[in-house]
């Protein structure tokens, strides 16, 4: 009798003998069982729980490559590398903000970050003024070197960059029809 | 505030992204300073001239996405900061309710640019990706992130989603050893389905997280869950605690987050705001719990001043540099630099009631 029961809870143990509802009902609480060691029942339970736990990741064998994978790759297996680093270590405090922290507007806009170019409200343009003085010595040079009929505007537009890409293969520059860094050396303009 | 978008102008044809350089070089990514004021700089580059409304010295090192037609430049890469986070699409197939970020319907295709800006960041940066969801472009994300970590290994990214799209399919490719840098943020709610689904707006989508969850955990995935705290989470957060030491025990890292006063929870801000100094029992709990089970804990966008002491170590300057704000007591607060500080947006009368450590 008292082998017989040993000898059944060894294969349990194995895992070769399925467990019984009534076996497998570790959780203590209500079960018709005699009434359990206390400790007893709690190590039972942190074990059901721990059974669940392996159940629910269903694959066993993905289990271990996951945690090879991890210790393979950092040698910490639960070091958070994304988080920033630990707090109460002083944090690599990044350039200090040229305005901080407070924002005038009532209103804060709905979004954070920018919306995508499309959706984007017009920007105020800037000041043309650096941008439109380089485009006119280049045009102006561009018309010396007679590839540019156009006006000196300080646009870049049609004219300009068909002078440019004309300018530039002539002078086995990168076509681009822009005004590159090559190109403003090509043109003797210097860069301030 | 630090601007992400400068007014500006270029001559060039089409978008283009570029790194404003301090010296002239023959990189063609480069584009150097041609001159520049207190408000404007003058830069070329391989394609072409720009001229960006900020000074020089602010944007050495950045990597810009310059938009001749919408007169712009964004500062997708700022070299001085760690908190860099691209927007690979506005669109999302969720609608949470303190969504932060609202989803707009277009979709304005970028990977490519996006994937030129990775490959010249800084070294070892950790880039973040967000939306809109990420994954409703999956294929082009995951190539982003394949060419980018196979030209560079010391880039990590950090992808925020709703995990929704990935399938059986996905496993084999995310255990390529590219992904050991990629961590998966993904939010988490609650336990009970119904719970989870009315806050992120869409039925059905606890079950099908569940089982993107399995096939990440099976990639060996890294995933950091993330619990926004409202006044609708909170009393679920013990069970939640309990589902993730049973169910996802393998997670990296489970960040329990303040609320950001933007977008949907701006017109929701008091239906959903707790006020931590008096309501943080709850999360005390399940914060006890997770740590109990050995499942790493972090708060976000908790002030230092407003989480009780005993739990003070688990919360991290998280509030990234360019929407960061303090309140003026916290000049004299020695937990300043460990501090999140609130959001830029965060309500006026709420930031001043701090209490200097």
């Amino acid at each position: 009798m008292k082998k017989g029961r040993f000898l059944i809870s060894t294969l349990v143990m194995a895992g070769i003998v399925p467990v019984s509802p009534a076996q497998a009902d570790t959780s203590g609480m209500g079960s018709g069982a005699a009434p359990p060691d206390p400790d007893d029942a709690l190590v039972k339970r942190f074990t059901l729980e721990h059974r669940f736990l392996l159940a629910q990741h269903r694959s066993h064998s993905s289990h271990s490559s996951h945690s090879s994978h991890r210790s393979g790759s950092t040698g910490r297996p639960r070091a958070p590398a994304y988080t920033p680093p630990p707090p109460r270590r002083p944090r690599a405090t990044p350039a200090p903000a040229p305005a901080p922290s407070r924002n005038e507007r009532s209103t804060p806009r709905q979004s954070i970050l920018p919306a995508s170019p499309e959706t984007a409200p017009r920007a105020v343009a800037p000041s043309s003024a650096q941008i439109s003085s380089v485009v006119r010595q280049v045009q102006i040079a561009l018309l010396a070197r007679s590839y540019y009929r156009g006006a000196i505007d300080g646009l870049v537009g049609r004219e300009t960059r068909a002078a440019l890409t004309r300018f530039q293969t002539d002078n086995g520059l990168d076509v681009t029809g822009t005004i590159t860094p090559e190109t403003l050396d090509a043109l003797g303009i210097a860069a301030q | 505030m630090i601007a992400l978008a400068l007014p500006a102008q270029s001559d060039a044809r089409a978008p283009f992204v570029t790194r404003l350089a301090a010296t002239r070089s023959d990189r063609t990514t480069d584009s150097f300073c041609l001159s520049s004021s207190a408000e404007h700089s003058l830069w070329c580059g391989a394609n072409g001239l720009m001229e960006i409304a900020h000074p020089r010295a602010a944007l050495l090192g950045d990597i810009v996405l310059v938009d001749p037609a919408a007169r712009r430049v964004e500062r997708l890469i700022r070299a001085t900061s760690r908190h860099n986070t691209l927007l690979v699409t506005e669109r999302c197939d969720q609608l949470c309710v303190m969504c932060s970020q609202p989803p707009r319907k277009t979709h304005v295709d970028r990977f490519d640019l996006l994937t030129q800006a990775c490959l010249l960041a800084p070294h070892g940066m950790t880039i973040g990706i967000s939306g809109g969801e990420p994954t409703l472009y999956l294929p082009q994300l995951l190539a982003l992130v394949e060419t980018v970590r196979a030209a560079r290994d010391d880039v990590q990214f950090h992808i925020l989603s709703n995990g929704q799209h990935f399938t059986q399919a996905h496993v084999e490719r995310l255990r390529s050893p590219v992904y050991r840098g990629v961590t998966w943020g993904i939010p988490l709610y609650a336990a009970q389905p119904y719970d989870h689904d009315s806050i992120v707006g869409k039925q059905g989508a606890y079950d099908r997280l569940e089982q993107s969850l399995v096939h990440l955990l099976r990639a060996g995935a890294r995933i950091e869950l993330r619990t926004v705290v409202t006044r609708d989470t909170l009393p679920g957060l013990l069970s939640l605690a309990r589902a993730v030491t049973l169910n996802l025990a393998h997670i990296e890292q489970w960040s329990i987050m303040g609320l950001e006063n933007i977008g949907f929870a701006r017109q929701r801000w008091d239906a959903l705001q707790v006020d931590l100094r008096t309501g943080f029992a709850p999360l005390a709990a399940a914060i006890d719990r997770a740590i109990l089970h050995g499942v790493p804990v972090r708060l976000f966008n908790m002030p230092l001043c407003q989480v009780p002491p005993a739990y003070r170590h688990l919360a991290v300057a998280s509030i990234s540099d360019w929407k960061q704000r303090f309140a003026k007591a916290c000049d004299g607060c020695s937990a300043k630099p460990d501090c999140s500080g609130f959001f830029e947006w965060h309500p006026d009368i709420l930031v001043e009631e701090v209490t200097p450590l």
